[in-house]
């Protein structure tokens, strides 16, 4: 009994690391993390992340990092929450924005249909990111969705990153 | 190794205006490198100087310059490229503008004579030619001081609807802000004296969100010429990996009292001030104890730590190679300068953090 209860303290200590260690991983003031970093923590910063990305409680930017932060660990879960907050156009425009970028870091060219469905959204802040996301992703079809929209994009911001994303 | 020293001009100087005839800058001309990318830049300080501080550019986003050494007064080395983390002056590596503050540590305060700042840009092309100029404040030094603040709002009525000019100094949560602020700064004597609020007139739609640190740079190329600390309010800093950081300050340290350069202000983001306006303050109060001279006291990749004596150095414990805030309590974690935003832990300076930030040519006894 008392060897029980010896695992479970250690499993909830280990659990408290990993989440305080992803979440300073998230808090960084001019800094964020790397892919080695991520890894280091180790397939537990998945779980984490998907906590934070939904928790109300969290702080913006930890919220929107812990969703663009899911693009390194590509599982259906995560890419389910992304595709549904970058589609929401209820959610906080900064967690659409991380979602976008996640999915082109997560999923490449499987996230293109995705973002090009939002590539007309009334946020420019929104389809600016959608532009940076596709011009991530090498790959024919992000080329192509970029060009379409640069036709018919009225912000200079937005025209600026397709432009800064379209290949010669 | 040789050093061409190409001085091509010196221009005039100038006041800065109604309130700060102690704070002078001063245009040195443009210096041309040798083929090795280094180039001797000699600047003068004047007799009761408290700060000085040379700054070197434009050369660029693409290119990074830093120190390769400081002598002083005296034409001793304070400063030497093969070990940066030790005397009393430390040096960035930057991208378009190198500034070299003194003193950013009691060891080594300002001096009235000669400086010289050995410059080495690694540029594609060399040789290659920069400008450079010099802010030099002198009179009096006190414990408490005051420091003027530009808050610009860039397109950020969208998280707060009173974050704008018209509203910004009654906007309830820019004023806890500024409060908090006033609070955290307390701790090093430094009081916040007039506060502006202006809108952002330039693109919008660009800087709301700063990716990259060429559009970073690019905002502050637009702070004006006073003797104040900027501060640009954006929605979100991403330095283009995609994930947001908290704030950005020109430096360290920033160029002081001098408007127009890719170091002259800090940036913050702004995303969290409905839901923690502390954490907001406590990135405006490192992001600008950055721009004013302070470093981390211990960098978390363990690549450097700041030049002062009684700010804590944190070891690494587990020998992972980084440092964890948690890993540093008691070692430096409670400094507002630790670079982890940490409210309601990191609270405090340290004496020496506040005799710094006394000399900054921004800053002026109260």
């Amino acid at each position: 009994m008392v060897h029980l209860f010896l695992l479970f303290a250690g499993l909830a200590s280990a659990d408290e690391r990993t989440h305080d260690r992803v979440v300073e991983l998230l808090s960084g003031i001019e800094t964020s993390p790397t892919a080695a970093e991520w890894q280091a923590v180790g397939p537990a910063a998945a779980s984490e992340l998907l906590q934070l990305a939904t928790d109300p409680a969290a702080l913006p930017t930890v919220r929107a990092n812990a969703i663009f932060a899911l693009g390194h660990f590509p599982t259906v879960e995560a890419r389910a929450l992304l595709v549904a907050t970058l589609a929401d156009r209820g959610a906080p425009s900064l967690s659409r924005r991380k979602a976008a970028l996640g999915l082109a870091l997560g999923w490449g060219a499987a996230s293109v249909p995705a973002l090009e469905s939002v590539f007309a959204d009334p946020d420019e802040q929104v389809r600016g990111a959608v532009a940076r996301a596709l011009s991530n992703i090498d790959d024919p079809a992000a080329q192509g969705v970029l060009a379409a929209r640069a036709k018919v994009e009225s912000a200079a911001s937005v025209q600026k990153l397709i432009a800064a994303g379209v290949k010669p | 190794m040789s050093r061409s020293l190409f001085l091509v001009g010196f221009l005039a100087a100038c006041d800065m205006g109604a309130g700060s005839e102690d704070v002078v800058y001063t245009e040195l001309g443009e210096f041309e490198t040798d083929a090795d990318g280094l180039v001797s830049v000699p600047w003068e300080a004047p007799e009761g100087v408290v700060s000085t501080e040379v700054f070197c550019g434009p050369y660029g986003y693409d290119t990074l310059a830093t120190a390769d050494f400081v002598n002083d007064t005296s034409g001793a080395a304070v400063y030497d490229d093969e070990a940066p983390s030790t005397g009393g002056l430390r040096a960035g590596v930057l991208d378009d503008m190198l500034p070299v503050l003194v003193p950013v540590s009691p060891d080594l305060p300002a001096a009235a004579g000669e400086w010289t700042l050995g410059l080495w840009v690694a540029a594609a092309a060399l040789p290659t030619t920069v400008s450079c100029g010099m802010v030099n404040r002198v009179g009096d030094v006190a414990a408490s001081n005051t420091v003027d603040v530009n808050v610009v709002f860039v397109g950020v009525d969208g998280i707060s609807e009173g974050m704008n000019a018209n509203s910004g100094g009654g906007d309830a949560n820019v004023q806890a802000v500024i409060t908090a602020l006033g609070e955290l700064w307390g701790d090093l004597g430094l009081a916040l004296g007039e506060v502006r609020y202006s809108d952002f007139d330039g693109d919008v739609g660009t800087y709301t969100t700063v990716d990259g640190y060429e559009e970073f740079g690019d905002l502050l190329r637009t702070t004006a010429d006073d003797v104040e600390l900027t501060f640009y309010f954006v929605q979100d800093i991403d330095l283009g990996d995609g994930a947001s950081v908290l704030g950005l300050s020109g430096g360290p340290p920033g160029v002081a009292g001098h408007g127009g350069t890719s170091k002259s202000g800090v940036v913050v983001n702004v995303a969290n001030i409905v839901a923690d306006p502390d954490q907001v303050a406590l990135i405006m109060a490192h992001e600008g104890g950055h721009f004013l001279g302070l470093f981390h006291p211990t960098e978390k990749d363990l690549s450097g730590e700041d030049p002062l004596g009684d700010t804590p150095v944190c070891s690494d414990g587990d020998g992972d190679g980084a440092l964890t805030s948690a890993e540093c309590e008691g070692s430096g974690a409670e400094n507002v300068m630790w670079p982890t935003a940490q409210v309601g832990t990191a609270t405090g300076f340290s004496a020496d953090q506040g005799w710094v930030v006394a000399r900054n040519p921004v800053v002026r006894p109260e």
